[in-house]
Order: C-alpha cells, then structure tokens, then sequence
C-alpha cells in the first residue's frame, strides 16, 4: 500500500482531533470501568489505556504527570489509576484491558465493541462465564467445554479471590434465573476436569434449534 | 459592384439556413440598381435551399434516431444500480452457550450482554 503500513488507525480526523477522541474515551473508560464504541475506536483506545496503567504500576513523580496531562478529570481519575487498580493489576504482566465484539449500536451498522478493565466489576466476559456454567450445571453437566474452560482460566486467573468471586456469581445466576437449584460445588474441581468435550455441547445445541 | 455584392449574396449559399430576402440586403447596401437586384434573383438561395436539406435531412434523421426514445423508468435504473449489490446471507451462527438462543460467532450474544447490563444498572440503583 502506498504510504507503507499503517502505525495506528487515524479513524478520519486531525491529529489534535483524534488525541481529544481518545482522552474522552480513556478517561470515561476509567470512569465507568466498560465503555461501549466502535470497534476501531475501541482498539486505539485499548492501546492508551494499557500505557496509562502501566503509568499508575510504575507511580513516579513522572508518570503521574503524564497522567494527569492525559485525563480530561484528572482529580477524579488520578487517585483510582494509582490506588485500586494499580493493586489490581500488580501481578498481571500486562493485557489489562479487553476488547469484545458485540452487536452494531449505532444507526450505520459500524461494527461495535465493549472496551472494559479486565477483572473490574463490569468485567462482562466474567458475567457471561458464570452464566454459561450456571446453564451447564443446571443442565446437569459438571464437565466444561474447551472454550469455557478457558474462559474459565482468563477470569480467575489474576484476579484475587477468582475462583470463590466466580463460584458467588454462579451462584447468584441461579437465584436470579430462578432455574433450578444451585449446584455450588468446589472450583478447584472445576478446573481439574480438563476433558475438554465439545462435540456433546454442540449436540445439545442442534437439538434445541430443532426443538 | 457586382463584384463587391458577390459575397453578400454568396452567404445564403453557404448557411442555407440563415436565408434572410435579397431585398433587405440591397437596402441595407443602399445601392438599390437593377443589375444587383438580378443578380440577387438569379443567386436566389431557395435552389440551394432545396438541395442541401435534402441531404442534411438524412444525415439528421440517423442522427435523432441513436436517441433514447423514451426514459429509463425508475424500476430499470434501481435495478441497473443495485445488480450485484444484494445483501449477504449471515451464516456464521452458533447458539448462546449461556441462554441457548442463536449469535454470530465471535460476537457477544446480545440478549445476555442487555440482561447482565441490566442488572448492573439495578444493583447500581439500588
């Protein structure tokens, strides 16, 4: 391509305009913990917002003014990067942040995406793993899948308390769904049963599109 | 001066389409003599008028008939337009594996990502 590759995506505006862009989206991300945009915004905002958290692990005199010259609320903000989620992230080497597709939101089908802290309280990969294994144990299947083993593995993996933190939200599914008791079982043995069946699960999908 | 009214004369001959009288031209030369009255009679463009559209007329009829003769309706253009433009059919499905209803493969399921946002935005309120 003529220009060579591109180093970052300039998502049709002037410098000055795409650097505001990505402030007021990093720093609502900080506020809110999971923001919602385009895909692309959401990839370069993913980029600054893992430079700013390695900023608040390091917690020097120099990365705290370079983070406050980022945040367009810097007195709101500063005090969480460089207190919770600096302990947060202290034993993760690094990929604080995910990027999830989800559904177009705006009115020209732009492909759309979930930015979120990883292992915050609006961690939605989290939320969707406990349902997906609340399902699976409702049904009365205590094996998992690959794919939700891994998932499995992503969530609990850094966070403190992962596997008790996921085992209550398992729980709480159930109550909320109000289907079926709560099967609440150790997660240790969870994570043990590493037989990773995927044909069975896909069969039950099938039969319930037929059904 | 039949000499300088020769031109003048010649013009209908040359642009049979311009064919102005010879009797306004002699006026406006106001040399109204005899002999130039004649002359103009005799140059009269009416034979040339004749002959010459009778051949421009075929060259012009071809030419009108390589002409649309009526206008594209609106149906035929869209149609036109639109050839090849048709929406894909989306067939990477898979079911949900935390509620069962269907979603597009690598993409969040939609109905789980609105029920676990609104939830949150109870516990939040409450």
């Amino acid at each position: 391509m003529a220009g060579g590759a591109a180093k970052y995506r300039h998502l049709s505006r002037s410098s000055s305009h795409r650097q505001a862009l990505l402030r007021n989206l990093v720093t609502s991300l900080f506020k809110h913990e999971s923001i919602t945009t385009t895909w692309a915004k959401a990839k370069e905002a993913q980029r600054l917002a893992e430079k700013l958290i390695t900023l608040g692990k390091k917690n020097t005199e120099t990365s705290r003014r370079t983070a406050l010259s980022t945040f367009y609320t810097p007195h709101e903000i500063l005090p969480k990067l460089f207190g919770p989620i600096r302990e947060r992230y202290a034993d993760r080497p690094g990929g604080y942040t995910r990027v999830l597709r989800v559904e177009p939101k705006k009115d020209d089908q732009a492909p759309s995406a979930i930015l979120e802290l990883v292992d915050g309280p609006k961690d939605i990969r989290f939320a969707i793993t406990a349902r997906t294994v609340a399902r699976r144990r409702d049904k009365g299947l205590e094996t998992l899948d690959g794919i939700t083993l891994m998932n499995v593995r992503k969530v609990t993996q850094f966070r403190k308390d992962g596997v008790e933190d996921l085992e209550r939200e398992i729980s709480r599914v159930n109550l909320d769904g109000g289907e079926g008791r709560a099967k609440v079982t150790k997660g240790g043995k969870k994570e043990t049963k590493r037989e990773g069946e995927k044909g069975p699960v896909i069969d039950q999908g099938g039969k319930e599109l037929k059904q | 001066m039949a000499l300088r009214l020769l031109p003048f004369n010649m013009f209908p001959q040359i642009l049979p389409r311009f064919t102005v009288p010879s009797k306004s031209l002699t006026v406006t030369i106001n040399l109204p003599s005899q002999r130039s009255t004649i002359l103009s009679a005799v140059l009269r463009p009416a034979a040339f008028a004749l002959n010459i559209p009778g051949i421009l007329s075929d060259l012009w009829e071809s030419v009108l008939r390589a002409v649309p003769k009526k206008k594209t309706s609106h149906m035929k253009k869209r149609h036109r337009q639109m050839a090849g433009k048709a929406l894909k059919d989306v067939k990477n499905l898979n079911t949900c594996p935390a509620c069962g209803q269907i979603k597009r493969s690598h993409v969040l399921c939609q109905h789980c990502v609105g029920d676990i946002k609104r939830q949150w935005g109870k516990t939040q309120l409450a």
